[in-house]
């Protein structure tokens, strides 16, 4: 070390410059450096989770969703209407944005006499301002799930204009612009903003203002700390100095690398001024303390340097692995934190052991210290004194009370729990979590569940598989809003037919899917091929406990309940008993699942359903109300109007062959086609003789109409007859009817996709048809989050224990001395954590740090401590005046240290997100606990075990300890010099 | 008919020296009846959906229109969508077949800004191109090969563009290039007829391009084998005919 120091004051001049030029190197590309205010882009990107996740966001336009919410009283009045009409124009208007929709810009299908109506919602040209129409409009738009909790709350109070961003758009500057617009065009509501887009511009802020606001707060803290300890332009200057140019050349190494300042990695200068103080105050002090024996300044740096280099070398190494063992943590903001801090620490070191030194060496020599500070230290040296006798006095107190501290520690801990949602991480002010709280009330959550369904998408088993899945997540508690390209099928299906199912056949699904290829939905539930698609689902909750729950029931749900290879097989040819009772198992389990969701507690006689469902299995006689027949016979004179390929001319003559063809329907009768042919003949006259095949096509067409109507009421009639095994409120609920025909509508089917295992049992084959579902979304990626969590926490604990235990058996040379100088730091991390289990401190990106940077800090007070006390040892007479030495030099020095340090962390509470204010004033805790656990619980377990590695140990009896003070008076005489 | 026209852009020249004085709203009726100018005609479509990613989806149907107001058009692929088909008629009244189902319905599309059939043109875009009955015009340059209009919504009339540019072929009348821009003044859409070539006594675009910026996605309509003026009956244009149709 010596010729090291040497060495330094060589090439002071090069050192110097060469820092100079590297602090402007570096100060230049701090210049171009990135914030990344995505917090996606956080995740580790090599894990297929966030691959799938970040690959479904990107197809499928979720990245680029930018929301606006609107409350008002009644979002259905002229006014509000007008001005979400305004909005969509001016939103849609922005260069970036690629697609509004909003309540007056939304599809809107519905059935109208003859026929079907495509078109808007509401039609922004024509904003009605009549109350009854303003009503039918807020009735009907609250009665469809297409609309109601996704476009509009179901009070009718908050609507959401959803603002889809070009790809390549910036996204932050486009949602900048919406919300400038929201607030001129909307200034009377109030206003929500939510969307990846939205949180990017907040992120960016509280990134920013992070940085600008807290380090000035923590240089002026270090200022005042410097002067108070050394009272000199110098003293202050040089290691403020250290930590500023280290700090710019940290963070300008991670611009050079085109490394992104994210939100974690933002608090880096905060700390590296924090804690990268230590080393140049430990070099000035000891300058100090040598400039009264030597008169040569150059030979005071140099031996000051000498002998100070090894403990700051260890201090920063064991420093540096607390930072260093992040490396590797699922979230890269994590990781970068951990190294360019550890970086930081390390230029820290090198420009205390380098610059400053040299710096020293061109300065004139300091004047002597000052009266009044040695009056301040006087009475710290006091205190010293009197806590050195008490820890030799209560040492089996102090040792037998950390370890009861311990037990009561350690019951504490399963209480421990983890924290992995991002949103959490925002205080429920930000613009983030009011629009999150907004969402979970009145829209069932912001946070999307996605699964992502491949195989052909247009196929109905397909499709039915998607209905199935929606039909389970409903029940899945906290989960709602399940929407996927099959509701629009259904939809379609639905005002094309009159029953909200999956259409029977692959070309019949085709048809309608022509009809809303175009919509903007489309682009956010399914690929342009068709080979995969989303289902997408709200979850209502922020807890990570029933985020994980719910992941997990539905990955239950698609290993074990999902058969991802079907066989189509005709319904008619299934008699088997094992077929049927599989076809019956999946009606009664939708149905099932359709009481859940409305009523969990509703309690269903599933033997009389199963006998109920087989009933209708068998295809019982149909027959129809007379209202019903009414109905059909006007439909069939309107088909021979205005349908039919045929033309029959006079009115009469359909009247005739309708009511023979109602005459057959009251019998619960089709006409058979060749029927139909010959009274299509009889009553077209001329005309079928002239076009034969025109009959034969009407006729095809009307005997598909009658059977459309049959299995209807066949369906219709089941519903009647399986109603009464509900209870109720469900049987009254009009929706629910509906749902159990289209839970039932399954018996009307030709083709059924039976999972392969169960057709080959049975013996038969059929078109294959293969679909695979996997979860994705915000909660998978928790999940990782949290399992990834125990497994940095305990890698990077189990990093910098072992590193720093091996550290300090090899400076103590003794194993046992190792164990016991890490024991006040393991203790530390232990309260740590029953500190945070105790108060509810949750474990999350940021807390999960705060144990291994305890050890990288915490540590040097051990090692600080037995260094010299081994020393004091040597040279005192007993081991209490070695202990007073210590505490009253040593002993000072790491007190004042820790408080600074936790002074510095303590300044991170006044950050924006929560998990860095608890890292904040817990890492302040944890120093002030190493620190007391050097000084108090070491030393008491030292002489309390006599241990060996600090030397020879002088045994006192208690009439020693207590005649001791007179040994202190004057402690710096002996203490001074070393 | 061309040559008509050639006749009075001659004239047109040699009177007054110069087009610049001619009306810009003569000038867009014009446009008006030389892509109107049929009685009737018949094509087969293909149109080419692209997307921003420049996956393509290809559709092709047969096209018959009758006046300016009367159209048929029934899909032939892709193979799942083959037999559907549109009727347009007179009064916003539209039906649609759909084959699978064997029935037809009256489509009721009160909002005529609705996307067609995944294509980038709207209802609006394809009902009959008669700009003068909605469009005033203004003349904002003319150059050896066009005219340049600027045209703006007449009073009353809902468009949901600010202003359309439109570059007119001084030789033919044919409107080569429309740009349609939103309320704010951005550009929107772009609509190019390209390869116009005279078939019979009409002009008419093989190839019509229509590209939206802001979704970042196009549709190109090539047209075959036109004919015109075949006659068609009207009972071509008839709910029953939509069904039977082959």
């Amino acid at each position: 070390m010596n010729r090291l120091a040497q060495r330094i004051l060589q090439w002071r001049a090069w050192i110097l410059s060469g820092t100079l030029l590297l602090t402007l190197f570096f100060a230049y590309q701090l210049t171009h450096i990135r914030v990344n205010s995505d917090i996606l882009a956080n995740l580790n990107p090599d894990d297929p989770a966030v691959v799938l996740f970040n690959r479904i966001g990107e197809t499928y336009a979720g990245t680029e969703l930018a929301l606006v919410g609107l409350e008002a009283d009644d979002v259905f009045t002229y006014e509000t209407l007008q001005t979400i009409h305004q909005l969509t124009q001016a939103f849609s208007r922005i260069p970036g944005v690629a697609s509004v929709m909003s309540l007056t810009d939304i599809l809107d299908i519905r059935s109208v006499e003859g026929g079907l109506e495509v078109g808007r919602l509401i039609d922004k040209h024509r904003i009605p301002r009549d109350p009854r129409t303003l009503r039918q409009i807020r009735e009907y738009t609250l009665s469809r799930d297409m609309y109601r909790g996704r476009i509009v709350s179901p009070d009718g109070r908050i609507t959401i204009i959803i603002n889809r961003l070009q790809q390549r758009a910036n996204k932050q500057q486009v949602a900048t612009e919406i919300q400038r617009i929201a607030r001129e065009l909307a200034p009377g509501y109030r206003l929500y903003f939510s969307g990846l887009p939205m949180q990017m511009i907040e992120i960016n802020q509280i990134i920013i203002r992070d940085m600008i606001q807290l380090i000035p707060v923590v240089v002026i803290m270090l200022v005042g700390m410097l002067y108070f300890s050394f009272r000199t332009l110098r003293g202050v200057l040089l290691p403020l100095t250290t930590v500023l140019i280290s700090t710019v050349w940290a963070m300008g190494l991670m611009a050079f690398l085109g490394i992104e300042l994210s939100i974690i990695s933002n608090i880096m200068p905060v700390i590296l001024i924090a804690i990268g103080s230590a080393y140049g105050i430990h070099m000035i002090a000891r300058y100090k303390e040598k400039v009264r024996d030597c008169p040569d300044k150059s030979r005071c740096v140099q031996q000051a340097l000498a002998e100070v280099g090894v403990p700051i070398l260890l201090a920063g190494v064991t420093t540096l692995i607390g930072f260093f063992s992040f490396a590797g943590s699922y979230l890269t903001s994590v990781t970068h934190f951990g190294i360019f801090t550890g970086i930081g620490v390390a230029f820290a070191l090198v420009i205390s052991l380098t610059v400053i030194p040299s710096v020293l060496s061109y300065l004139p020599l300091p004047r002597v210290i000052t009266q009044s500070s040695q009056r301040e230290d006087h009475l710290l040296i006091r205190l010293m004194d009197r806590l050195a006798i008490w820890v030799v006095h209560w040492k089996k107190g102090i040792v037998w009370g950390s370890v009861i501290l311990m037990v009561v520690a350690l019951w504490g801990l399963p209480r421990l729990h983890r924290e992995v949602n991002i949103m959490e991480y925002f205080p429920e002010d930000t613009d983030i979590r009011i629009a999150e709280k907004m969402m979970e009330i009145h829209f069932g959550g912001s946070t999307p569940i996605q699964i992502v369904v491949q195989g052909d998408l247009k196929h109905p088993a397909v499709l039915k598989e998607m209905r199935r899945l929606e039909r389970f997540l409903k029940t899945v508690p906290y989960v709602s809003q399940p929407q996927s390209v099959a509701d629009l099928i259904c939809e379609m299906n639905r005002v094309m037919n009159h029953h909200y199912t999956i259409p029977a056949t692959r070309d019949q699904v085709a048809n309608l899917w022509f009809f809303i290829e175009s919509e903007p939905i489309m682009v956010q539930l399914v690929n342009a091929d068709a080979s995969e698609g989303i289902i997408q689902a709200n979850l209502g909750t922020m807890d990570t406990k029933k985020i994980l729950q719910t992941v997990n029931r539905i990955n239950a749900y698609l290993e074990h309940r999902l058969d991802s290879v079907r066989v189509m097989v005709p319904t008619n040819a299934l008699r088997q008993e094992a077929a049927r009772r599989w076809i019956f198992q999946r009606i009664r389990e939708n149905i099932l699942w359709e009481v859940a969701w409305r009523d969990a507690g509703a309690v269903v006689d599933t033997l009389a359903l199963d006998r109920a469902i087989a009933a209708v299995w068998e295809r019982p006689r149909v027959s129809f109300p007379p209202d019903r027949l009414e109905k059909i016979s006007r439909d069939l004179m309107f088909f021979f109007e205005e349908d039919a390929e045929i033309e029959i001319v006079d009115s009469w003559r359909i009247r005739k062959i309708t009511t023979r063809i109602i005459d057959y329907l009251r019998n619960g009768q089709v006409v058979p086609q060749e029927t139909l042919v010959a009274w299509i003949r009889q009553y077209a006259g001329a005309v079928a003789r002239e076009d034969p095949e025109a009959v034969t096509e009407t006729a095809y067409s009307l005997s598909r109409m009658l059977e459309e109507f049959v299995e209807y009421q066949r369906i219709q009639q089941a519903v009647e007859q399986i109603l009464p095994l509900f209870p109720g409120v469900l049987q009254r609920d009009r929706s629910f009817r509906e749902a159990l025909r289209d839970c039932l509508w399954l018996l009307n089917d030709d083709w059924i996709a039976l999972p392969q295992e169960l057709a080959n049992q049975l013996g038969m084959a059929g078109e294959p048809v293969r679909l695979r579902m996997i979860q994705s979304g915000l909660p998978t990626i928790f999940v990782r989050l949290d399992q990834s969590l125990l497994k940095s926490q305990i890698q990077s604990l189990a990093i910098a224990f072992g590193l720093v235990a091996l550290i300090l058996m090899f400076q103590l040379r003794s194993i046992t001395g190792g164990l016991m100088a890490i024991s006040p730091i393991a203790i530390t991390v232990l309260f740590n954590f029953a500190l945070m289990a105790y108060l509810d401190v949750p474990l999350d990106n940021a807390t999960m740090m705060i144990a291994s940077i305890a050890i990288g800090i915490g540590i040097d007070y051990a090692i600080h401590f037995t260094s010299r006390f081994k020393m004091e040892l040597e040279r005192q007479p007993t081991s209490v005046e070695a202990l007073e030495q210590t505490l009253t030099t040593t002993g000072r020095a790491i007190l004042i240290n820790a408080l600074s340090v936790a002074l510095g962390f303590i300044i991170l509470v006044f950050a924006r997100l929560i998990p860095i204010q608890r890292f904040g004033w817990l890492t302040a805790t944890t120093m002030l606990f190493s620190a007391g656990g050097a000084i108090l619980f070491l030393p008491a377990l030292i002489l309390l075990t006599r241990a060996r590695f600090v030397g020879r140990q002088v045994v006192h009896n208690k009439a020693e300890v207590i005649s001791a003070p007179s040994v202190s008076s004057n402690p710096k005489q002996e203490g001074g010099s070393s | 008919m061309i040559r008509a026209i050639g006749v009075v852009m001659i004239l047109g020249l040699l009177l007054s020296g110069s087009l610049l004085a001619q009306d810009a709203n003569r000038i867009l009726s014009r446009v008006d009846s030389v892509i109107n100018a049929p009685k009737d005609q018949k094509a087969t479509m293909k149109m080419i959906l692209v997307d921003k990613q420049g996956n393509q989806k290809i559709r092709q149907a047969e096209f018959m229109q009758k006046g300016s107001e009367k159209r048929l058009l029934r899909f032939t692929a892709p193979a799942d969508q083959k037999g559907i088909a549109f009727l347009s008629l007179p009064n916003d009244v539209q039906y649609l077949y759909m084959p699978a189902f064997h029935k037809v319905r009256r489509i009721a599309s009160h909002v005529k800004n609705t996307k067609f059939a995944g294509t980038d043109f709207t209802y609006d875009d394809l009902s009959a191109f008669s700009y003068s009955r909605d469009f005033n015009a203004r003349l904002l340059e003319t150059n050896d090969q066009f005219w340049v209009l600027e045209l703006t919504p007449k009073p009353g009339v809902e468009k949901d563009y600010g202003k359309l540019k439109m570059w007119v072929r001084r030789d033919n009348y044919y409107p080569v290039k429309v740009e349609f821009y939103d309320p704010a003044g951005n550009l929107w859409k772009i609509m190019e007829r390209r390869q116009i070539t005279r078939v019979g006594n009409y002009w008419v675009a093989r190839e019509m391009e229509m590209q939206d910026l802001k979704e970042q996605h196009r549709t190109i309509i090539q047209l075959d084998d036109i004919s015109f003026d075949l006659n068609l009956p009207d009972k071509y244009f008839t709910r029953r005919y939509l069904k039977r149709g082959k």
